[in-house]
């Protein structure tokens, strides 16, 4: 199973923390990314900012 | 946050208090001495808990007094219950009495990491990987994280580079028992959600505010000790006008200071944010501290983290300068990055790449036959999902033993599981570019300079002079006695191919500097 498959569709209720905030349901995976780049570049600098 | 031996021929039972450490006969444990770090030990006459965590605010003080304290079956229970849903770094050791089994646990956050290593009837648990120095030997490294290493492709993972030498992941267990040794349990996969809609009229931008407050308040402010990293960039920003915000003006902020144009853009924009929260300023040039200078940590051969910081030796004078005003716990940005990534689905639609640990970046080309024969295996023996980002939790493994050597306490509130609950929701839009983070800057007040800076400030330029000045010799003299050529992993005629080029006059190669790093954090700590 792909990591990024969902696990898991909760539905609101108590432990939907964010519900003020989004719509829909919450849709758990067990994700495993090791991207660190929050998009401001797309250049292959492993020197970040500290 | 620990140091510490446990034997399991001990017969005995009665821990102790005294000389800053618990001990019971052969055993010891040493907890990290800090103001935001706490201990407690309790029994209750089949086991002892002793417990190292990191204070909250919301509980003001440890539970029980600083000493060894028998409690009932239920109470000893509620403990080992409160330290399974402790939401800050933790550390607790069990110790089983009747078969005299030690069980060991980490929290979620990993931010102060412990190597394990077993030695005769004997556990050895440290935060100091030179500390292991007498159980290592340079001829048995861990193939595959020698070339995650090598190749910038790192996996957060319980295996070091060093074979026998473990890492307490985040969450694991360890188990030690006379029967069966040292046993290394992962734990069950963490969960973490996908984008959602925002709901009509949700001002975003106060939702973040609000996550920031909170995730900055978890620890207690310790006025007059606190410090922040203050780079300049969107991370540290964020957290800075957080303090301010919460009326702590009695905060030093500090900055490796990049030099050139990017220098010059780094210092005005670092302006505008110190007169915005009124903090003390400290400042030093990165090139007068690059990596690999003579006489600094990592040339001397001093015993380092094989994958310490290129700014490694550019921090420690920041943090001997800050060590100096009475600054004991530094907040920093780290988690930032992570708190804003884009999923790699996200990335190919977009049609992009993500820099650091960009899986499809180009492979050394001096890679040795058994560094090539490792590629395949790249992604195994990976623990399951981890609550924090794995390269936030990858960061944390190589500096926090900066921090601790110094003294020093690092917060890093960026890394928070809850509000990185929150970002993991906001659609691309308002992670992409890290356009949350840029809009609160916005609606502070800053400057389009402040908040969308024309360069891009970050350490490339200060490791390209460091590599021409000092990694063009030290190259020159490792490949001659290389431990990292002998044992195969590095082909050192390429490697020498490389330097000739660059000798005469050729493009600068980056990726020298991870086999330097490499070369002299193996050699320092398995000398």
């Amino acid at each position: 199973m792909s990591l990024q498959e969902p696990i898991e569709v909760m539905k609101g209720g108590e432990m939907d923390e964010f519900a003020h905030v989004f719509t829909g349901p919450v849709v758990l995976v067990m994700a495993r990314e090791y991207t660190k780049e929050a998009g401001s570049s797309d250049t292959s600098d492993e020197y970040d900012e500290m | 946050m620990l140091d510490f031996q446990l034997d399991r021929s001990t017969s005995d039972l009665r821990w102790r208090k005294g000389d800053g450490r618990w001990v019971c006969g052969r055993s010891w444990i040493k907890p990290f001495k800090h103001p935001l770090v706490e201990q407690f030990c309790v029994a209750n006459g089949r086991s002892t808990l002793l417990v190292t965590r990191e204070r909250q605010t919301s509980v003001l003080s440890a539970p029980v007094p600083d000493d060894v304290t028998c409690v009932d079956a239920p109470t000893y229970e509620k403990y080992l219950s409160e330290m399974r849903e402790w939401p800050l770094e933790y550390l607790v050791v069990e110790h089983h009495h009747e078969d005299g089994a030690f069980s060991i646990r980490a929290g979620q956050w990993g931010s102060a990491p412990v190597y394990l290593v077993e030695a005769t009837q004997r556990l050895r648990g440290t935060w100091s990987l030179p500390a292991l120095r007498p159980y290592i030997r340079a001829d048995q490294l861990n193939a595959l994280e020698v070339v995650r290493g090598l190749t910038y492709r790192l996996r957060y993972s319980r295996e070091t580079y060093l074979e026998g030498v473990f890492q307490l992941t985040e969450r694991a267990e360890a188990e030690y028992t006379k029967d069966r040794g040292l046993q290394l349990r992962y734990p069950e996969p963490a969960k973490h959600a996908l984008p959602r809609d925002v709901r009509d009229d949700v001002d975003l931008v106060g939702v973040f505010e609000q996550e920031l407050d909170r995730a900055v308040t978890a620890w207690p402010f310790a006025p007059g000790e606190t410090a922040v990293e203050l780079s300049g960039g969107m991370d540290s920003a964020n957290v800075a006008m957080t303090l301010a915000a919460l009326g702590h003006r009695d905060v030093q902020a500090y900055a490796l200071i990049f030099g050139g144009d990017i220098g010059e853009q780094q210092l005005r924009r670092r302006r505008e944010m110190i007169e915005h929260c009124g903090f003390a300023d400290m400042r030093i040039d990165a090139l007068d501290h690059p990596p690999l200078k003579p006489f600094g940590a990592r040339a001397s051969g001093e015993p380092l983290h094989p994958l310490a910081q290129p700014y490694h030796e550019g921090l420690e004078h920041v943090l001997d300068l800050a060590r100096s005003r009475g600054v004991r716990t530094v907040f920093t940005g780290d988690g930032g990055d992570q708190l804003f990534s884009l999923r790699e689905a996200e990335w190919s639609a977009l049609g992009s790449s993500p820099g650091r640990n960009n899986p499809h970046r180009p492979l050394p080309t001096w890679l040795g036959e058994r560094a090539v024969e490792q590629l395949e295996y790249l992604d195994s023996n990976l623990p399951p999902a981890t609550v924090l980002n794995p390269s936030a939790l990858l960061g944390f493994a190589s500096r926090t033993p900066q921090y601790l050597e110094a003294g020093m306490w690092q917060v890093s509130p960026l890394c928070s599981p809850r509000l990185a609950g929150f970002c993991e929701q906001l659609p691309l839009g308002w992670r992409k570019h890290k356009r949350l983070a840029r809009e609160r800057l916005r609606r502070l007040g800053f400057s389009d300079d402040v908040v969308n800076p024309a360069l891009r400030e970050n350490f490339t330029h200060v490791m390209e002079y460091a590599l021409a000045e000092f990694g063009m010799p030290l190259l020159e003299k490792q490949l001659d006695h290389s431990i990292l050529v002998d044992l195969g992993y590095v082909d050192a005629d390429e490697l020498r191919a490389i330097h000739g080029r660059i000798a005469n006059g050729g493009e600068m190669d980056l990726s020298i500097f991870a086999f330097l790093r490499m070369e002299l954090g193996v050699r320092g700590v398995a000398a």
